[in-house]
């Protein structure tokens, strides 16, 4: 998973790629960044998600699969996965047409890496019914 | 533009069409022929030309956007170029009024952190009363962008060093005065306003915003206390929001505020573009929508007005600035998406829900509502 936030991580301007869990609490993170622990990361973007999930029933919406959030000095993705929500914080100035499809590509590994660590446990829950 | 530069510019051919172009906007003054002059001269490195022209252009047709558009990139132009100079000359002779139009063209140009670094070096330079200001005005400037108390609290002590060291200028109890009004510090702001008033008395506007700010202070919060309130809501006192009430069709609570074109953009943007469910432009306690009726046209101007309040207290929380843009992406039963796109200025925004992906045309629309919307206010 560390590798996965390291590609992403490694495009120019983004300073920080983090997997938090959906109440926050950071599961993987790479960079840092002096002035924001992972730990507030993660709680800003799973309290964030909280609020657009609200927003989101006032306009007939599920909850958003991302979000991007552009400012004057910077943006985030907030990326909503199945187990978990995929953060990264990027700097002003920074190519965003490199870290949209970037980001895809990662979500798409994060996924199948998910699925087959479920499809691994299921197997071996299987195994001990069996037994 | 260099003496060479323009000669080998003034080619035959350059001038010829220059020439051309003046002709049909003589005959047929249009915002496509001033537009069409104004882009020529930029091209030919002539932005104060261009500026000329679009400035022309937009006093016949003020809401031409492609005009605004050349305007700003004229004056960015411009504004680059004197900003080298300015660097070049203060390496060469630094002097206080050199530093004060950088430290203003910075902060015009929205480079905080590059204006805080020069109104530093002015200070160490002793800028004294004047670079303090500029420091200030950054500050304060950061302040409406992020909420942080912290700016709040720096601007308002430079103000009052800036004020100690220069009693008799006007600018730091003007700073403080906005600062504490727009928090919510009425009393605060009434002292400003009276010290204002006893450096130039019969001023007609001050006595005003005086007389307001008297009507106002039994309602008023202390400085800490607003200071912190804004930070925990992200809201300043005269950012207020009451919940949005569009009818049917488009609406406004206060028709006053809103210019009669972002209507036009509304009803433009669903109707020309059918992957539009609706648009929505907000600023203020007003909502115009377009595109849902009744019941739901309120619950999707609540659902925008609510993406972006979560957006603006993200960006500031995270330290990214004001903010400037969400897309929001859901997907739909029947692998279907719908996006959820807004455009935000530091006090408006516009926002539109289309089927599948946005595009670089929804964005355009959006970002003309919101210039709307500020120009319409501004006037």
């Amino acid at each position: 998973m560390k590798a996965v936030l390291d590609a992403l991580r490694n495009i120019g301007g983004v300073r920080m790629a983090a997997l938090v869990m959906k109440d926050g609490v950071p599961v993987v993170c790479s960079g840092a960044d002096p002035a924001l622990e992972a730990d507030a990361l993660g709680a800003l973007a799973a309290g964030y998600l909280r609020e657009l999930e609200q927003a989101a029933t006032a306009l007939s919406l599920p909850t958003p699969r991302r979000a991007f959030v552009g400012a004057t000095r910077g943006s985030v993705y907030v990326h909503n996965l199945e187990a978990g929500l995929l953060v990264v914080l990027v700097d002003s100035g920074a190519p965003l047409e490199q870290v949209g499809p970037a980001l895809d590509a990662a979500v798409t590994r994060l996924t199948r890496r998910t699925e087959r660590t479920t499809a691994t446990l299921t197997h071996i829950d299987q195994g001990r019914g069996a037994a | 533009m260099g003496f060479f530069t323009r000669i080998v510019s003034l080619g035959g051919a350059d001038k010829g069409r220059i020439r051309e172009l003046t002709r049909a906007l003589a005959t047929d003054p249009t915002a496509a022929a001033y537009a069409a002059l104004a882009h020529e001269q930029a091209l030919r490195g002539d932005a104060q030309a261009a500026a000329r022209t679009a400035r022309e252009g937009l006093g016949l047709h003020a809401h031409d956007e492609a005009l605004q558009r050349l305007l700003e990139r004229a004056t960015t132009l411009l504004r680059e170029a004197r900003l080298r100079e300015l660097a070049q000359e203060l390496s060469t002779a630094p002097r206080p009024a050199l530093r004060a139009e950088l430290c203003a063209l910075l902060l015009e140009a929205g480079r905080l952190e590059r204006a805080e670094e020069a109104a530093l070096e002015w200070s160490r330079h002793g800028g004294g009363a004047d670079a303090w200001m500029a420091q200030a005005e950054v500050r304060a400037r950061r302040y409406f962008a992020d909420r942080r108390r912290e700016d709040a609290r720096t601007a308002l002590d430079l103000c009052s060093k800036a004020s100690a060291a220069a009693p008799a200028d006007l600018r730091p109890l003007r700073l403080r005065l906005e600062l504490c009004a727009r928090v919510g510090a009425y009393a605060e702001a009434l002292r400003s306003a009276a010290k204002l008033l006893e450096l130039s008395p019969g001023d007609a506007v001050l006595e005003v915003r005086h007389r307001t700010l008297a009507a106002l202070a039994p309602r008023s919060s202390e400085l800490d206390t607003a200071l912190r309130e804004v930070e925990r809501t992200g809201r300043l006192a005269d950012e207020v929001a009451t919940p949005a009430a569009p009818d049917s069709e488009a609406s406004s609570r206060d028709e006053g505020a809103q210019p009669a074109h972002v209507r036009g953009m509304l009803t433009a943007c669903v109707e020309r573009d059918a992957t539009v469910q609706f648009a929505c432009a907000q600023r203020g306690s007003t909502a115009l929508i377009h595109g849902e009726k009744g019941a739901s046209a309120e619950r999707a101007a609540r659902g925008a007005r609510e993406i972006t309040t979560a957006s603006r207290a993200l960006a500031r929380k995270l330290g990214l600035g004001a903010l400037r843009e969400v897309r929001c992406e859901h997907a739909l039963d029947d692998q279907a998406t719908a996006t959820v796109l807004v455009q935000a200025s530091d006090h408006g925004s516009a926002a539109v829900r289309v089927t599948g992906t946005a595009h670089e045309r929804h964005t355009r629309a959006l970002v003309a509502m919101v210039h709307a919307l500020d120009t319409g206010a501004a006037r």
